[in-house]
């Protein structure tokens, strides 16, 4: 808190602070890009190398094994593709939905406008609960059926007030042309507020990828069948069945014959590496739209 | 409402004899449906998604009031009055859920608020802008992972056969051999919670970030001349100018107290954990889908809702005292 000759000196306190709040900021960025590194070691790493006593920040010979056992399934496989299908199909419907529900959102002096809302923004507070879902679902025929992935997103109020923002930064006077031209509703939705909305609809195209690319609860409770498993709940399934072979393990001999785990630790590296990569690349496109999205947390009839 | 119709139409209502408010209402507000027709078409699309997929699961809430029988279905079913509300306060499991999801939800609540705060601020002190971004980008990442493939990092970190935690804490004399951490009952508190709050703490500060954005940049400017230092301006400007959005989220996220996030308990928690680890959301989904109780689960998981949706209004209510702008409702 000196001054000299208008120029501002730093207290000890501050040089103090100026090394110790980077030196901690970097180490949590260590502590979320370790695991990482260290999951991509395990998942090349040969089952024998993988030390149990020391840090392995290198695979001692680099091996795909874990990568070419996944491959290989079948199962994998049809996760994989399965996954990816939720994804788009979900993604392109909640989009389609979600902007149709912007749009009818932006007519201020709609009547029964306020009801609409109100009836939309509900569910955002309050749910029927597991149970009355899994019966609902029951009776619709959604059980072992895909459609159970990408219905029950489809809308979601939040990406609709998110869209209808930004729908009302867009030149009215662009909206009133087109109907003077003699263009429909959903035209004016479709070729001129959509085309005009790529940042907004980025933002909740996004949201709804990683949605889907992340969801497993669904898979559980409402599917039974193989075919129609997603990547998420087979990574949750490995985890588990090895889990408990090692509790096993612990019981009868009261401790862990490290060599037990060692093929289903590599395997499921393996698979946590594939199931992490496609949000790692879609994440700089996330980084730049979230933020937006965040902000607009507040909903405001 | 009258007001906002006429806006528009002053020319039509004009040219009509008003036969009183009523019927002006009325008239104009036929006029809005025939004008908006189509728009009321195009409403049907979205609203048939939210009737089948968030009402009907409401109206399937009466199984928590019924003796529910499957073959005789939800109409069907004979009332059984707040039956299964009594059997859940008798219900030892219940009792331990709902003490564990308080426990649980009121520890987290508690401890990842200020650091979301302490850690926005310290983001915010940053002045190497690359630095601050690069902090930035990898602090948000862990938000975007499912909680399953966070489970399988958790495993591993952990895990008594090479995990990195296990081989620091041997290598700095703290446990003389590997442990089991994820069987071990006093571990899966402190596990939970970081985990928790290292996935979210990055993503969290963006909402904090923004506010101290807003500050008025004259404030430290004027401060900075009057001699104040970085301590002094970071607790006399940024504190009180982010103080309405500490508020209003610390209060917000009340509803925390009841609903812990099921995706975490879930992929974290086993059989040898579940006494101190089972919430609520895990309890419901237990006795529901595994032991079929329907009607007794429903019950359960109507009181977490309807207790989490009083506190989301309680606490909606205090924050419109405090600051209207920040309501989220």
């Amino acid at each position: 808190m000196k001054r000299r000759s208008g120029k501002y000196i730093r207290t000890w306190g501050e040089i103090l602070f100026d090394i110790l709040n980077p030196l901690v900021l970097t180490l949590f960025c260590i502590s979320i890009i370790y695991p990482f590194w260290d999951m991509v070691v395990t998942s090349l790493s040969a089952p024998a190398d993988v030390s149990y006593t020391s840090f392995n920040f290198w695979p001692k010979k680099v091996v795909t094994q874990g990568y070419s056992y996944c491959l290989n399934d079948e199962k994998f496989y049809l996760a994989f593709r399965n996954s990816i299908a939720r994804t788009v199909a979900g993604t392109a419907l909640s989009v389609f939905v979600t902007s149709i529900g912007a749009y009818v959102l932006t007519r201020r002096d709609m009547p029964l406008r306020k009801l609409i809302t109100f009836i939309w923004v509900v569910p955002m507070f309050f749910g029927g609960g597991l149970v009355p879902t899994y019966l609902l679902y029951q009776d619709l025929g959604l059980l072992d059926n895909f459609l159970v992935y990408i219905l029950p997103g489809a809308f979601s109020m939040y990406s609709a007030i998110i869209v209808r923002n930004f729908f009302f930064s867009i030149d009215i006077a662009l909206e009133e042309s087109a109907v003077i031209d003699g263009a429909s509703a959903p035209r004016v939705l479709f070729s001129i507020y959509l085309p005009l909305s790529k940042p907004a609809l980025a933002t909740i195209s996004l949201w709804s990828m990683v949605g889907h690319w992340n969801a497993w609860f669904d898979n559980m409770v409402y599917i039974r069948k193989e075919p129609l498993i997603t990547l998420q709940y087979l990574l949750r399934r490995i985890i588990k069945e090895t889990e408990a072979v090692t509790d096993q393990a612990m019981a009868w001999a009261g401790s862990i014959d490290m060599r037990l785990m060692v093929n289903a630790t590599t395997i499921i590296a393996a698979t946590t590496i594939i199931t992490v990569i496609p949000i790692l690349l879609v994440y700089p496109f996330l980084q730049r739209y979230f933020v937006k999205g965040i902000m607009v947390g507040s909903v405001k009839g | 409402m009258l007001n906002q119709l006429s806006k528009g139409e002053t020319g039509d209502t004009k040219r009509k004899k008003p036969t009183g408010r009523l019927a002006l209402v009325r008239k104009a507000r036929l006029r809005g449906y025939k004008k908006y027709w189509v728009f009321y078409l195009l409403t049907l699309i979205p609203m048939a998604f939210v009737i089948v997929f968030s009402y009907l699961p409401m109206y399937g809430i009466v199984i928590a009031f019924k003796d529910y029988r499957i073959k005789r279905g939800i109409l069907g079913s004979d009332w059984a009055g707040l039956k299964h509300f009594e059997a859940a306060f008798k219900d030892r499991f219940f009792r331990r859920a709902l003490s564990n999801t308080v426990r649980i939800g009121g520890i987290q609540w508690l401890i990842a608020s200020p650091l979301t705060i302490v850690f926005a601020l310290q983001i915010n002190e940053l002045t190497n802008m690359r630095f601050k971004k690069a902090v930035q980008t990898i602090s948000y990442m862990p938000y975007f992972l499912s909680w399953v493939v966070m489970s399988s990092l958790v495993y591993q970190l952990l895990s008594p056969n090479g995990g990195v935690i296990n081989i620091l804490l041997v290598k700095l004399g703290i446990i003389e051999e590997p442990r089991y951490w994820m069987i071990d009952r006093d571990a899966f508190m402190p596990i939970f919670i970081g985990f928790n709050t290292w996935k979210t703490i990055g993503y969290s500060t963006i909402i904090y970030l923004a506010a101290i954005a807003g500050i008025d940049q004259e404030l430290y400017e004027a401060a900075y001349l009057d001699g104040a230092g970085r301590w002094r301006r970071a607790i006399h400007i940024t504190i009180p100018g982010i103080s309405a959005t500490i508020a209003t989220l610390f209060i917000l996220s009340t509803g925390n107290l009841i609903s812990v996030n099921f995706d975490a308990i879930f992929n974290l928690y086993n059989s040898s954990t579940e006494p101190v680890a089972d919430v609520i959301g895990t309890f419901v989904y237990r006795r529901g889908l595994q032991d079929l109780k329907y009607d007794y689960a429903a019950a359960v998981g109507l009181f977490q809702n309807v207790i989490a949706l009083l506190l989301l209004l309680g606490g909606n209510f205090i924050v419109k005292r405090i600051n209207r702008d920040h309501r989220i409702i």
